[in-house]
């Protein structure tokens, strides 16, 4: 026998399974974190992210373009001058609507129509109208239709800038037709933007409707006296929308940025300083700190964010009054608008009649223009404008990397990388194109 | 059966100095992480020896996970080796072949989805940015849940790997040279993995059986005792691996899968009929030959259509050992060797737009800064030619001919021109990462027993070791040894990464 070993080990013999499932069941989910949730949690959720939208990337970004701020160092310097621009840099805020607030929104949207909550209902299409317009102002054409359909289309294809526009001003009728019904339940606390004021709500719906009608400017849908209407609607129920900052963590991303995390990236020179000096604009302070570091109105710890204001309503109308020929009636409403704007920011009374009343007594777009530039600073807005409107009259700085300042925003790198077949401006091998899209391109409502 | 329980607390804003406890912080914050996986497994084993020269191992397991969408999804995997000692078996008695072993295998083993990836969940809401850290909940005394960017997946199969293996193992000449040679073949199939997707699903990976991919190799293994005596011993070893990667395929729809830099620059993907993690980034434009196409002004012309610019997986890796001993003395040494293995230097690219790199006050060429060189492409190792429709002075064509336009070695070549790693194509900043490398060496001296007796030791030594004093490399940057996302799967990228530290350690050594 030259076998010398023969060993079998039976652990436990096969098919004895029966009894394991139930114990294998007990440990299959996650138990750190809810498979389902409800719209009091979702809600704080999608409005952090759209305050983060509102206030990091794309505003620094457009402020840099606008020359409202100057990048001097590292990666802002590149910036300046229109370098490094790239797919990858739009992943964060592109990811933080779609896969973060849009999603929760339409999360809200699904649960409020199953439960009768028109009041978070109504919400959520506001706060969705908000955040599909400040992506389309950048990218142009972008997904709703099919998007958020998860593993059943893990490829959604992209609506038209008209379509989305078209989307926009559905949203917010609804949104405020939904507010105007009675809802099972109603937020409080849990909304961070207006404590659970419906009409603040409606105000804030009127008020995105008079913005958005705006930026069609261009287009053969403009409609100034549908801007006015939208703007007085707004104006009757006050419109600020802002959302809030703490002091110690959850600063505000402008403070974040210029203080905390990247000091010294990005200051306060260039055109719109210029322009300020150049007209002993009271704001001077409130905008920059001494070493121009910091932002103390707008990037303290806790300066709120605004989202929509009166002082932009009152440029849009005054804006939509003047194209529609009504010099006296801009010149009231562009006053109202510094005033609004002045006063909010805490200026002095005397202050502000003495600068208003320094203004040039000509009233023109490009007046009209540059004083809401300086107002909107830190929003996206002042660049919709100077894309609508040419003002202020600005170029490319000396030294950039483009001759023209860029008119779009590049699509982020994980659609180019994951979703390929439906972006739609291929990346080009154009020569003059250093960013890989062609940033240049003008979007539907600018052309 | 695994858990893993994780409860604890952070502060900040400590107000009284150098009072380290909760009570002194401003903000509180409280964390509990509970993650688990029970796995149900039964198993079976078989060993056959017939004669001490063959020997044949059988197993078989099946197992069921937690973590299954159905966790009556069973994992099946068997294992079959045989080993057969030739020189038992052929009866050798040599003091040339002292021992020769062949052995053959295959082994099949499966793994169950990660935990948590079989349904998709609600997180604890935080929205930053790779510029700042943004909000986190609690904000504003709100609670906020988001829902989670990872996609769940209940259908997941079991990813299964397949090795076989033939090796042989020699022992020669008395003893004095052992060899041990294995060659490989292994095939991964329905790898799970976080598959990113575009994010305007809602979601921005999607947990999936993603692909199928091989690896392929060799191993050998070789030490020589080249002397052996009472006083002084020496031996020499020599390790050496070749392993070729390569991504059969991905599953359907999934086209492309990227590696998590999150970078500007070359990237890392995973593309069937390519090795795992083959880096892409953009190129100058090229002729159909490969030459760059440059402009009247000198310059490359950019290209933003990624291409493959590198593969990261080295060609082979070496160590060569060296231990002696004499009397008391020991002596140990490690070589270290990498050939090939490409790595962006998106240190260099950043340090050339910002002027600090040495290259912009003399370049390797020693064009000293202000002074006017012809730009060179260093994949086809020319000037480049110019592109189509490029007229000269005269208003010639000159088109496809050889560029002979001067640049000057300045600003507007880096921060504003497309030289650099802002500005222009990653390409350039692709490095060959070879290195050799004396990882350590070292010499200890060991006391004797009697020149310690009046001690109450047992044992006394004292030694040195230096750790990386040497090394040889093509690649420009600090170290090729580098990894800018830590320890996950990706490699390649280097971006003020720091490098390996070299170190001169003393020790003493008692036994009590």
């Amino acid at each position: 026998m030259k076998f010398k070993t023969l060993i079998i080990l039976a652990v436990a013999a096969f098919g004895l399974t029966a009894c394991s499932d139930a114990w294998l069941e007990e440990k299959k989910l996650d138990p750190n974190r809810p498979s389902e949730v409800s719209m009091e949690v979702l809600l704080p959720s999608a409005q952090a992210s759209t305050g983060m939208n509102h206030g990091d990337v794309l505003p620094r970004l457009t402020c840099i373009f606008m020359q409202q701020m100057t990048g001097t160092d590292r990666q802002s310097l590149a910036h300046n001058r229109y370098a490094q621009i790239g797919e990858g840099d739009f992943n964060t805020p592109w990811g933080n609507a779609y896969a973060g607030g849009l999603y929760d929104l339409k999360l809200i949207m699904d649960l409020a129509d199953a439960s009768g909550a028109t009041a978070y209902g109504g919400i959520a299409k506001i706060m969705t109208a908000m955040e599909l317009g400040l992506l389309t102002d950048h990218f142009g054409d972008i997904p709703y239709t099919e998007a958020f359909t998860g593993a059943d289309n893990l490829k959604p294809a992209y609506d038209t800038q008209e379509d989305i526009y078209t989307t926009i001003f559905t949203l917010l009728a609804d949104g405020k037709a939904d507010l105007a019904a009675p809802s099972s339940v109603s937020p409080g606390g849990d909304d961070l933007i207006h404590g659970g004021d419906l009409a603040a709500w409606m105000a804030t719906a009127d008020a995105l409707k008079a913005r958005c009608l705006n930026h069609l400017s261009k287009t053969s849908q403009y409609d100034g006296d549908s801007v006015i209407a939208a703007c007085d609607d707004a104006l009757a129920a006050g419109a600020y929308a802002t959302i809030g900052y703490e002091s110690a963590l959850n600063q505000n991303p402008w403070y974040q940025f210029t203080v905390i995390d990247r000091a010294g990236y990005i200051t306060q020179y260039g055109t719109m300083y210029d322009m300020m000096t150049a007209s002993s604009d009271p704001r001077i302070d409130l905008y920059r700190s001494a070493d121009s570091l910091e932002l103390p109105a707008y990037g303290s710890a806790t300066s709120a964010l605004p989202l929509v204001t009166p002082f932009e309503l009152y440029f849009i109308k005054a804006e939509a009054q003047m194209v529609g020929g009504d010099a006296t009636g801009a010149r009231e409403s562009l006053e109202d608008a510094i005033e609004s704007h002045m006063t909010w920011l805490g200026v002095d009374a005397t202050d502000i009649t003495t600068y208003v009343d320094s203004l040039q007594a000509t009233t023109d777009l490009e007046l009209i223009m540059n004083e809401k530039y300086v107002a909107m600073f830190a929003s996206t807005e002042a660049w919709t404008d100077w894309r609508r409107t040419g003002y202020p009259s600005i170029s490319a700085p000396a030294g950039a990397n483009l001759s023209d300042i860029p008119r779009r925003m590049p699509y982020p790198e994980g659609e180019y990388l994951y979703n390929a077949d439906n972006v739609p401006m291929p990346l080009t091998a154009d020569p003059d194109d250093k960013f890989g899209v062609t940033t240049t391109y003008r979007l539907w409502w600018d052309s | 059966m695994r858990d893993y329980k994780y409860v604890g607390t952070y502060g900040t804003g400590l107000v009284l100095p150098d009072f380290y406890n909760m009570s002194n912080a401003q903000n509180q914050q409280a964390y509990e992480s509970v993650t688990g996986r029970r796995l149900w497994g039964t198993y079976a084993e078989a060993q056959l020896d017939y004669d001490d020269w063959a020997f044949l191992t059988l197993t078989a397991r099946r197992d069921q996970a937690s973590t299954f969408g159905n966790v009556s999804t069973p994992i099946l995997y068997p294992s079959a080796s045989l080993a057969l000692i030739l020189t038992e078996a052929l009866d050798i008695k040599s003091d040339v072949l002292n021992f020769a072993k062949l052995r053959v295998s295959s082994a099949k083993v499966g793994s169950e989805p990660p935990f948590a990836s079989n349904a998709t969940y609600f997180n604890q809401a935080g929205v930053g940015s790779g510029w700042i850290n943004g909000v986190s909940f609690p904000y504003l005394g709100a609670t906020g849940f988001t829902q989670s960017n990872v996609l769940g997946n209940p259908d997941l199969r079991a990813e299964y790997t397949i090795t076989n293996e033939v090796g042989a193992e020699f022992r020669l000449f008395n003893n004095k040279v052992n060899a041990d040679v294995t060659l490989y073949q292994q095939t991964s199939e329905d790898l799970i993995v976080a598959v990113p997707v575009a994010a305007s699903s809602g979601f921005t990976s999607s947990f999936m059986n993603a692909g199928t991919m091989t690896n392929t190799g060799v191993e050998v293994q070789f030490n020589t005792n080249l002397v052996e005596s009472n006083d002084f011993t020496l031996n020499a070893g020599m390790t050496f691996t070749r392993n070729r990667n390569k991504v059969v395929e991905l599953a359907p729809g999934v086209d492309v899968i990227g590696l998590p830099w999150g970078f500007f620059g070359a990237n890392q993907r995973l593309v069937a009929g390519e090795a795992y993690g083959t880096l892409y980034g953009d190129d100058w434009l090229r002729d159909e030959d490969g030459n760059a196409l440059v402009d009247g002004s000198g310059y490359p012309i950019y290209s933003s259509t990624e291409v493959v610019v590198g593969d990261p997986n080295p060609d082979y890796l070496m160590g060569i050992t060296t231990n002696a001993s004499y009397k008391n003395w020991t002596f140990n040494m490690l070589w270290d060797i990498r050939q090939g293995g490409d790595i962006w230097n998106g240190t260099r690219g950043a340090l050339y737009y910002f002027g600090t790199h040495e290259d912009t006050d003399v370049m390797p060429d020693g064009t000293a800064r202000g002074e006017t060189f012809v730009w060179e492409d260093v994949v086809m190792g020319n000037n480049g030619v110019y592109a189509p429709g490029t007229l000269d002075a005269n208003g010639n064509d000159i088109s496809g001919q050889p560029n002979t336009t001067g640049v000057l070695n300045d600003i507007d070549s880096y921060a504003l021109g497309p030289l650099s790693g802002f500005t222009g194509a990653s390409r350039p900043f692709i490095e060959d990462g070879s290195w050799v490398r004396l990882r350590t060496v070292s010499l200890n001296y060991r006391f004797d027993k009697d020149a310690i007796k009046s001690t109450k030791l047992k044992g006394l030594s004292v030694g040195i070791t230096g750790r990386n004093l040497f090394l040889r490399t093509p690649y420009r940057g600090v170290d090729p040894e580098t990894n800018l996302s830590g320890s996950t799967n990706s490699q390649g990228a280097d971006y003020f990464n720091m490098p390996n530290t070299m170190g001169v350690i003393f020790n003493v050594k008692a036994n009590l």
